[in-house]
C-alpha cells in the first residue's frame, strides 16, 4: 500500500478534540459482524466504485451520444432526478458523505495516482508530482465559486444531455489531472462543487467515522491511518482520524477503519446534527451555507416559478438577458443574501448589548444555523422533481439513449405525475422542521458567544426572524 | 413570570395567532359561483398569463392557444391533461373545487426547458398558504419559547 509523505500528525493535530459537555449517544455499527467484515474488506469501496463507474460511463455516453431531448435521455433523468433526489433527500441527511464513498468521479484519478506512484522514470523520480495543495487554498472557497459556476449554467446543464455529459467528463478529467499533480484526493477535498455542500450538510447526518478513544491515538505512534499500511491507504482526504470531530471532510472511504492496528476507529450512528455543535466555525463554510440557501430560493423561483422571462434568460436564449440572470444569481448568492444576513447579525449583536464579540465572528457562527434550513429547503425543492417528473425514469431505463430501444418493456410508460396535489403538504413539514431545528441550533450557537443568557436570548430574535423570513419566501414560492 | 410558566403561555399565544391567521381569508371570502374564462397563450417556455386567480367553486374555462409549437397542459391536483396545437383553441372546463395554488405545466415535450414550463392557478381563498404561514409563525415562536424556557444546559 502507498506510504507517501504527508503532513505529520502534529501538524494536523494541533487542536485538542472538542469534548461535548453532554456526550451523545453512539452505537458502533462495526459491532455487527457482517457489516464489520464487509467494511474492512478491500473490495468494499472498490465494488461500489466499480458499479457506479459503469453507470457514470453510461451517463456520459448517453449524454454525449443520446437524444438531445432531456426527458428521454438517461443522463438527465438519472443524474438530475434520481441521483439528485437520492442524494439530497436520503443520502446526505441520513448517511452524510456516503455518496463520497462510492462517487466514481475521483476513482480513475486515484487509481492512476496510486499505481503511478510505484512506477519511476529512468531518472528515479515518480510519474506523479505528489505536490502539496497550497496552504492558502486549504478551505472551501474554490468549492463555493465552483458551485456558483455550475449554478450559472444550471438551466442548460439540467436540461441538455450533452451539457451534463460534458460537465461530468470535465469533472473526471480535472480529478485525474489534480491526482497526477497533487497528493491524494485534492479534487474531492478542495475543488468538487458538489463535495462542498455535501460536506456542509453531512454534519447533520446521524452517522460518523470517529475514533473510539482519542487518547489511544495520542499514545499510538504508528499513525497508519494517515501513513497507510499493508491493510489500506493513508487517509485520502488528508484528515487525521485521531482529531476528527466533524463529517465535513471525512469521505467515509473506510481506509482508517482498515488500517488502524489497534481497532480504534468506529462507524457510529448518533443523534442528528451533532457536528454543528462543534465550535469550529469558518467563514468559507458559513458562506457555503448562505450560498446554498440563496441558491435554493433562486432555483425555486427560476425552475418552479411561473416567470417565463426568467426561464428564457436562464436558458441563454438571449446573451444580454443571460448575463443579467447570471449576474443576478451571483449577486444574490454572494452579496444580497449574505448582506441581508449580515444586517440581521448586526441587529443580533446590537440587541445583545455585548461589545466584545466581533460582528465577523458572530456572522460566521450564526451562519451555521442556516444549515438545517438550507438542507430542508433543498429537500422541499427536490420533492417536486420526484413526484412530478420521477416517472420519466421508468421509460428511460428501457431506452437510455432515446434511440427507440425497449430493453425492459417500459419505453412507452407515459409521464405520470404522482401526488401532485400533495407536494406542498410534504414541503410544509420539511420547511417547518428546518425552521425549528435552525432556531434551536442558533440558540446553542448563541451560547458559544454570549455568557450572559439574557444577551444570548435577545440576540436570537433577529436570527429567528431571518429564518422565518426565509421560510416565508419558500412558502410564497410553493404555495402563495 | 416564572420560567416554567412561559412555555404554555407562548404556546397559547401562538395557537391564537395561528388560528387567527388561518381565519382571516375565510372572513373575507366572496360568496357565489361564477364562470371565470381565461384566454391562455402557451409559448416556449412560458404561459401568458403566468398566474390565473379564481375563487373556490368557480367554473374555470381555459381557452388555450399555442403561439409556436405543440404544447400540453396538466393542472396539478386537478389532473387535467390536454394538448394545445398551434392554430386551434383548446377549451378546458372544470370546477375549481379545491383551494390553494396549483401549478399547471406543459405536458407535451416542447424543448429543453419543457419540465420548467410552469404556470400557476391560485384558487382563493388560499387558506393552505395562510395556514402554512401561521404554522411557521407558531413553529418559530414555539422554538423560541422552547429554547428560552428550557433549563440551562451546555452544548
Amino acid at each position: 500500500m502507498s506510504a507517501t509523505d504527508i503532513r505529520t500528525p502534529n501538524e494536523q493535530a494541533v487542536e485538542p478534540a472538542f469534548k461535548p459537555a453532554s456526550p451523545y449517544f453512539r452505537y458502533d455499527l462495526l459491532q455487527i459482524p457482517l457489516l464489520n467484515a464487509i467494511v474492512r474488506h478491500r473490495a468494499f469501496q472498490f465494488s461500489l466504485l466499480l458499479v457506479n463507474l459503469f453507470f457514470f460511463a453510461l451517463v456520459i455516453m448517453t449524454g454525449l451520444f443520446g437524444t438531445p431531448v432531456g426527458n428521454h435521455n438517461l443522463s438527465i433523468i438519472f443524474v438530475w432526478i434520481v441521483w439528485w433526489a437520492l442524494l439530497i433527500i436520503v443520502l446526505i441527511p441520513f448517511a452524510g458523505r456516503l455518496w463520497c464513498t462510492m462517487c466514481p468521479i475521483p476513482a480513475p484519478g486515484e487509481w492512476i495516482q496510486r499505481r503511478l506512484s510505484f512506477i519511476r522514470r529512468s531518472n528515479g523520480t515518480p510519474f506523479t508530482k505528489g505536490k502539496e495543495w497550497p496552504s492558502a487554498l486549504r478551505n472551501i472557497w474554490i468549492q463555493n465559486f465552483a458551485f456558483l459556476g455550475v449554478a450559472m449554467f444550471s438551466a442548460i446543464i439540467l436540461t441538455l444531455p450533452v451539457a451534463t455529459g460534458v460537465l461530468l467528463s470535465l469533472f473526471i478529467a480535472l480529478a485525474i489531472v489534480l491526482s497526477l499533480v497533487y497528493k491524494r484526493r485534492v479534487f474531492c477535498r478542495y475543488v468538487c462543487p458538489v463535495g462542498g455542500f455535501i460536506g456542509l450538510y453531512s454534519m447533520v447526518a446521524p452517522i460518523e467515522v470517529r475514533v473510539k478513544n482519542p487518547e489511544t491515538c495520542q499514545r499510538h505512534c504508528g499513525k497508519q491511518c494517515i501513513r497507510g499500511s499493508e491493510k489500506g491507504y493513508g487517509c485520502p482526504w488528508m484528515e487525521y482520524p485521531g482529531t476528527l470531530e466533524r463529517n465535513a471532510y471525512c469521505g467515509m472511504c473506510t481506509e482508517c477503519i482498515k488500517t488502524c492496528p489497534v481497532n480504534n476507529v468506529a462507524l457510529n450512528i448518533r443523534p442528528f446534527g451533532q457536528d454543528l455543535l462543534v465550535p469550529k466555525r469558518h467563514l468559507d463554510e458559513g458562506y457555503k451555507g448562505l450560498i446554498m440557501l440563496a441558491a435554493a430560493v433562486v432555483y425555486s423561483a427560476v425552475m418552479l416559478g411561473p416567470w417565463g422571462w426568467i426561464k428564457e434568460a436562464a436558458n441563454m436564449t438571449t446573451p444580454s438577458h443571460y448575463l443579467m440572470y447570471a449576474g443576478s444569481l451571483i449577486t444574490t448568492a454572494l452579496l444580497l443574501v449574505p448582506g441581508l444576513f449580515l444586517g440581521f447579525t448586526w441587529a443580533a449583536k446590537l440587541l445583545s448589548g455585548v461589545k466584545d464579540v466581533s460582528l465577523k465572528r458572530l456572522f460566521t457562527g450564526y451562519s451555521y444555523a442556516l444549515v438545517p434550513m438550507g438542507l430542508m429547503g433543498w429537500i422541499a425543492f427536490s420533492f417536486t422533481f420526484v413526484f412530478i417528473n420521477g416517472s420519466y425514469a421508468i421509460s428511460v431505463i428501457s431506452d437510455p439513449f432515446g434511440w427507440g430501444w425497449d430493453l425492459f418493456g417500459t419505453k412507452h410508460f407515459l409521464w405520470t405525475p404522482v401526488f401532485s396535489r400533495w407536494v406542498p403538504f410534504v414541503q410544509i413539514p420539511s420547511l417547518l422542521l428546518g425552521l425549528v431545528t435552525s432556531i434551536i441550533l442558533a440558540d446553542k450557537i448563541s451560547r458559544e458567544y454570549f455568557t450572559d443568557r439574557w444577551a444570548a436570548q435577545k440576540s436570537l430574535i433577529p436570527i429567528a426572524l431571518f429564518l422565518l423570513g426565509t421560510t416565508f419566501a419558500f412558502l410564497r414560492l410553493y404555495m402563495g | 413570570m416564572k420560567k416554567g410558566t412561559r412555555w404554555p403561555v407562548l404556546l397559547v399565544i401562538s395557537l391564537i395567532l395561528m388560528v387567527g391567521l388561518a381565519l382571516v381569508p375565510v372572513a373575507t371570502a366572496s360568496a357565489g359561483v361564477k364562470v371565470t374564462e381565461v384566454n391562455v397563450k402557451a409559448s416556449l417556455f412560458a404561459w401568458d398569463p403566468p398566474v390565473i386567480k379564481v375563487h373556490q367553486g368557480d367554473k374555470v374555462v381555459l381557452n388555450l392557444t399555442s403561439v409556436d409549437i405543440v404544447h400540453g397542459i396538466y393542472v396539478d391536483g386537478y389532473e387535467e391533461n390536454f394538448l394545445i396545437t398551434p392554430g386551434k383553441t383548446t377549451r378546458v372546463e372544470f370546477v375549481a373545487d379545491k383551494t390553494g395554488k396549483f401549478k399547471f405545466r406543459c405536458s407535451f415535450t416542447c424543448g429543453n426547458m419543457h419540465p420548467f414550463m410552469i404556470g400557476e392557478m391560485v384558487v382563493e381563498d388560499n387558506n393552505n398558504y395562510m395556514g402554512a404561514i401561521g404554522l411557521s409563525v407558531v413553529a418559530a415562536v414555539g422554538a423560541l419559547g422552547y429554547v428560552w424556557t428550557r433549563k440551562e444546559e451546555s452544548l
